[in-house]
């Protein structure tokens, strides 16, 4: 499948003194018209949203997403996180200011 | 004057009182700081004695991680971690943090441990130090003091000995990583005794059954500078205490807590036989035949090290001297600067035996100048020895074949000497080294020789039963398939390049 549409837009966070950062990702206004089934119901074509890369100073946390982060639909459903977002919904990735913390939290607990 | 909270970081043993804390406890309140000392492994250990291995599994091998049971373990761990330093923070008088950092193994947990402090009191100055912050981080090839330095909330990462400018650096509240150089001789003779104040002894292995030995100081690096060693790379002169200073030391704290066993952290403890006499002769005129202590020594010749010596030792204290033989051939001996002949050893070893101090031989093969003739030599001396073996007098350790430590004689002066090459990039090469002038000399012969002389140990006798050494077979096994797998028949994924120092110039000679 070819993605329909991409989009690249750099952030910056300014440290509070809240200890957690939360980055947050909204998928909008996804219908049932955007995701196309064949006769045996499998999804042929659908639209998502990608999460290439996430990465900060250097330290990759692609690996650590499912750990980092929660991702909810607007039905109110918990859904296991991975690297795409194909329901319309909110996905909240949570840093620690400390961020070997969170890289190592997220290989321990 | 500060209030200063001393924390010893998990993980260690749990059969030894951790001394770094218990020193720098001693100095700081000579200084006429307040001190106490939280040994956060040894409650640790006790709140979660049933899954421990898997703690330490977790926190010191970085194994099994993010495995369910063990995150399920390590999440009340760390509830438990998070609770314990929010209940000793809570003293509003505190005004400082040290975190002792005693190994690789305690790594792990600084980075916990750090976030909790923060959390509960920004406030405070953390000062971080220890050997374990030596230690290279792997993919950015940085010291983990300086790695850290970059993401951990800790005012000073303080690189080095304590005994010359933690006082300093502590009231000046230096921020950052602080390099202190070697410890001198005029550092080290003022500094006071281990403090021991709060700690409670029965928590740790073997109070009860009289096995726990207290760690000691009596002196700072070597009298020689053999070249396969790295010693001289942190402390480059022996530096030592006075003699009747150790002494009353081992008696007052035998005094204080009880403990008659001790183990010196010296290189060396007969290093300066002088003060070795004195230091002995203070034990022996106030507790002859009472305590219990080992050590590494050195094997000194007949006119310098009577029999009287011996005796003395013996009577003071001396159950076990670990020495570096290293190899049985005097001109090996004569290579690596060594300094002491095969009639040195015979002195030694024999006068030993018949005082009843056991004895640990340290041994390696595959010196880049060993030849088959030399190590004959090594093999004669067990041979020779073998009516000392019984009864586990004389054991002898078998160290992997020589590998070229960072910061070793070889690394800073000897490379090009002995033609070395190795490649500073690949850790791997400190095993795979090879020498244009000692062409012979190669890994499989290496490995070969350490097999026929391991097999020497067990026909005499001299097996040394613990763990250490059965995990040498393991760690040989291992070494050797790498070998096979990327390096044989000039399979060097990585070239090995003409040898290069790469050692960390401003904490190193």
């Amino acid at each position: 499948m070819t993605p329909i549409d991409s989009f690249e837009d750099l952030h910056e966070f300014r440290s509070s003194k809240n200890n957690i950062h939360s980055i947050s990702i909204e998928f909008q206004n996804k219908t049932g018209a955007d995701t196309r089934v064949d006769e045996q119901g499998q999804i042929v074509e659908d639209l998502y949203l990608v999460i290439d890369n996430l990465n900060i100073d250097g330290h990759d946390l692609m690996p650590k997403i499912s750990r980092i982060s929660h991702y909810q639909t607007d039905q109110g459903i918990r859904t296991g996180t991975h690297n795409w977002m194909a329901f319309a919904g909110l996905l909240r990735i949570k840093l620690h200011r400390n961020l070997l913390y969170t890289l190592w939290m997220s290989s321990t607990v | 004057m500060s209030s200063i909270l001393v924390i010893a970081v998990p993980i260690l043993q749990t059969n030894q009182t951790p001394y770094g804390p218990a020193v720098v406890s001693g100095i700081l309140r000579q200084a006429g700081h307040e001190t106490s000392v939280w040994d956060m492994n040894i409650d640790l250990y006790h709140h979660f004695r049933n899954e421990w291995n898997e703690i330490v599994d977790v926190f010191a091998l970085r194994a099994v991680r993010g495995q369910d049971s063990h995150s399920k373990i390590m999440r009340r761990v760390l509830r438990y971690m998070r609770k314990q330093i929010r209940s000793r923070l809570a003293d509003p008088n505190l005004d400082a943090v040290l975190l002792s950092v005693f190994s690789s193994h305690s790594l792990d947990a600084m980075i916990p441990i750090t976030a909790y402090i923060r959390e509960y009191r920004p406030d405070l100055y953390v000062l971080a130090g220890g050997r374990g912050l030596d230690n290279i981080e792997k993919t950015t090839g940085l010291a983990y003091a300086d790695y850290y330095a970059r993401y951990l909330p800790v005012n000073c990462w303080y690189v080095g000995d304590a005994e010359n400018n933690l006082v300093s650096v502590l009231t000046q509240r230096h921020q950052g990583v602080f390099k202190s150089p070697p410890v001198a001789g005029k550092d080290i003779e003022s500094v006071p005794p281990a403090d021991w104040t709060g700690y409670d002894f029965t928590r740790y292995e073997g109070y009860a059954t009289d096995s726990i030995r207290m760690p000691i100081t009596g002196s700072k690096g070597c009298v020689r500078q053999c070249t396969f060693c790295d010693v001289a790379s942190s402390w480059p002169k022996f530096v030592f205490r006075k003699g009747s200073d150790i002494g009353r030391e081992l008696i007052d704290t035998y005094q204080r807590t009880g403990i008659r066993k001790f183990e010196f952290t010296d290189n060396l403890v007969n290093g300066s036989i002088t003060n070795f006499r004195e230091m002995n002769n203070t034990v022996v005129s106030e507790l002859p035949d009472t305590l219990d202590y080992i050590g590494y020594a050195i094997c000194r010749p007949r006119n310098e090290f009577p029999k009287s010596d011996f005796e003395l030792a013996r009577r003071a204290g001396a159950s076990m001297f670990k020495v570096g033989i290293e190899s049985g051939s005097e001109k090996v001996r004569h290579d690596m600067k060594k300094k002491f002949s095969n009639d040195d050893i015979n002195w030694f070893a024999e006068n030993c035996y018949d005082q009843g101090i056991r004895q640990l031989w340290l041994m390696f093969v595959g010196y880049p100048s060993e030849s088959e003739q030399d190590f004959q030599d090594s093999l004669r001396l067990l041979e020779r020895h073998r009516h000392l073996s019984h009864d586990g007098m004389v054991t002898v350790f078998l160290s992997l074949p020589m590998m070229l430590l960072t910061g070793s004689g070889f690394m800073r002066r000897y490379g090009e000497e002995y033609g070395l090459m190795h490649n500073t990039d690949d850790p791997l090469s400190d095993f795979f080294w090879t020498s244009h002038k000692y062409q012979d000399n190669t890994f499989q012969i290496r490995v070969d020789r350490w097999r026929r002389f391991i097999d020497a140990i067990y026909k005499y006798g001299f097996d040394d039963q613990t763990t250490r050494q059965a995990e040498k077979f393991l760690e040989i096994e291992g070494v050797e398939k790498t070998y096979r797998e990327l390096y044989k028949d000039g399979k060097r994924i990585i070239p090995i390049n003409t040898l290069t120092p790469h050692i960390n110039k401003e904490t190193h000679v």
